[in-house]
């Protein structure tokens, strides 16, 4: 990325986490430990939501942070230090969800469709909606649908769900951590938001069990 | 639709899709002026419209339902430590990368300013009147002999080779004694490393070593070999490792634990967080 001398001084009096990782290119050591106190609760967060495991989501993770103290000498201070830190999150998950995918093909029975299980809304739903349909949810009951729908998505559109939803980031930024066009980050946020109201709403509405379809491909392909 | 984008929705080519992209936009402030106007208009005007807005907007507000993960305590500690390790690994291998010319060009200024020094020894010790007996020769050889035996005595610096084979000896090291180390360690600790990749443990278990040996602490160290010694005589150069055999093996990793701490504590590095090894 070529930036201005005058635009990365922009960028860091903007945002001052790019300020931060500019210290941390000059080897202080101390404003890569504030970097890390900062963002390891929001990196952790989107991750564990990404990939279904806290454990493997800490590991990922520390891998970010490694792979953003190798990268320090190169940084170029450009728009906002989280854009940057998510677009390397988002390639350290999607090896590991891609080498999970490949293990699972080889290690899993016929029937099993992800990692949470065969059809696990499907399961939950039953468990709680089937038998008592008009019923009030607990919080933690909720919580769990509404989580286990968000893991149904497909891997891009739970991303940027994700991202939108804890992140807050804006379309463009979005657009520049997933590598895609805003115009792209409109359709996926758009489909994933439809595909969330069709799972949930009947179910929070109504109390009626809604079919959640959920191959691995349409997972794949966001 | 995106911010500066005109929208038409009469347009009959806005479709039930689009019109849901709009919405989504709309909800996320992701509109301009204009086109936010143009979808305000449409609610106004159809309440099929406002009620698929309202759902959407529900649907959304449920997401807050999600967790937040709460980090465990030693999660930055322990990426900390693993990216300390993973610097001082840096460094051993730019050190190997580094010019062998730049390394040339040492050697011969060292030269250099040894022969400049011992010139200009001999010519004021053969020209300045000396006011003891002894002839310049003998005051030649006594001086020879001085050298040595200060030599003998000196503690020897680490040559950039001998510092890169300290670094590679401490990860054999780590390597060698990783389950005399993991065994020690408290259990939550020992779990949490049983947890990591087998490279990342050793990292760490080199990295804990490292801190053992800048805070003088050898009983906290695994035990020291003699195989451990021989390993590391076999990674110094051919003067350093001539020189340090020639001490017992006690004296020896009083030695090796010297270096280690005085050639790597002062570093950038460590400025803020003492005892971590350098980049």
């Amino acid at each position: 990325m070529v930036v201005s001398e005058s635009s990365a001084r922009r960028y860091a009096l903007a945002d001052p986490d790019v300020r931060l990782m500019l210290e941390v290119r000059d080897d202080n050591a101390a404003a890569f430990e504030e970097l890390v106190l900062r963002y390891q609760g929001r990196l952790i967060t989107v991750l564990e939501h990404l990939v279904g495991s806290y454990d493997l989501a800490e590991d990922l993770a520390q891998e970010v942070f490694l792979r953003v103290f190798r990268a320090r000498k190169g940084y170029v201070a450009g728009a906002k230090f989280s854009t940057w830190l998510f677009t390397i999150a988002n390639n350290v998950a999607s090896n590991a969800l891609r080498s999970r995918s490949r293990r699972r093909e080889v290690t899993l029975q016929p029937r099993d469709s992800g990692p949470m299980g065969a059809r696990p809304l499907d399961a939950i739903l039953q468990a709680s909606s089937g038998q008592m349909p008009a019923r009030q949810l607990d919080k933690a009951e909720m919580r769990d649908i509404v989580r286990l729908a968000v893991a149904a998505l497909g891997e891009r559109q739970r991303l940027a769900v994700l991202l939108s939803k804890f992140e807050e980031m804006s379309y463009a930024d979005i657009a520049k951590t997933m590598g895609l066009t805003p115009q792209a980050v409109k359709s996926l946020l758009s489909r994933a938001r439809s595909n969330l109201r069709e799972v949930l709403e009947p179910y929070f509405q109504h109390g009626e069990r809604p079919a959640v379809e959920n191959s691995d491909d349409e997972k794949r392909n966001g | 639709m995106m911010k500066n984008e005109m929208v038409d929705m009469h347009d009959p080519a806005n479709t039930d899709v689009s019109l849901e992209e709009r919405l989504v936009a709309y909800l996320d402030g992701e509109l301009d002026a204009e086109a936010s106007r143009r979808v305000e208009e449409l609610l106004a005007a159809d309440p099929q419209v406002r009620r698929r807005l309202q759902r959407l907007d529900h649907t959304w507000q449920l997401l807050d339902e999600l967790d937040t993960s709460q980090v465990s305590e030693s999660f930055s500690q322990t990426t900390l430590e693993m990216v300390a390790v993973a610097a001082a690994e840096d460094a051993r291998q730019n050190l190997a990368a580094a010019p062998h010319q730049r390394r040339r060009r040492w050697v011969l200024i060292g030269g250099s300013l040894l022969a400049a020094g011992l010139a200009g020894f001999l010519t004021v010790a053969l020209l300045r009147p000396d006011p003891n007996e002894l002839g310049p020769a003998e005051r030649i050889e006594l001086v020879k002999e001085l050298s040595e035996q200060q030599a003998k005595s000196k503690v020897k610096r680490p040559t950039p080779e001998d510092v890169q084979g300290l670094l590679r000896w401490m990860f054999q090291y780590a390597t060698r004694h990783e389950a005399a180390v993991l065994q020690a360690l408290p259990e939550p600790r020992r779990q949490q490393l049983a947890r990591m990749n087998p490279v990342m443990r050793r990292r760490l278990i080199a990295r804990l070593i490292w801190q053992r040996w800048q805070a003088a602490r050898p009983e906290k160290l695994p035990p020291l070999t003699d195989h451990d010694l021989a390993d590391l005589h076999q990674m110094l150069s051919d003067d350093t490792r001539k020189w340090l055999e020639s001490k017992l093996a006690a004296e020896q990793w009083q030695i090796v634990g010297d270096w280690i701490r005085q050639r790597f504590q002062s570093r950038r590095f460590n400025r803020k967080r003492p005892g971590m090894p350098p980049p």
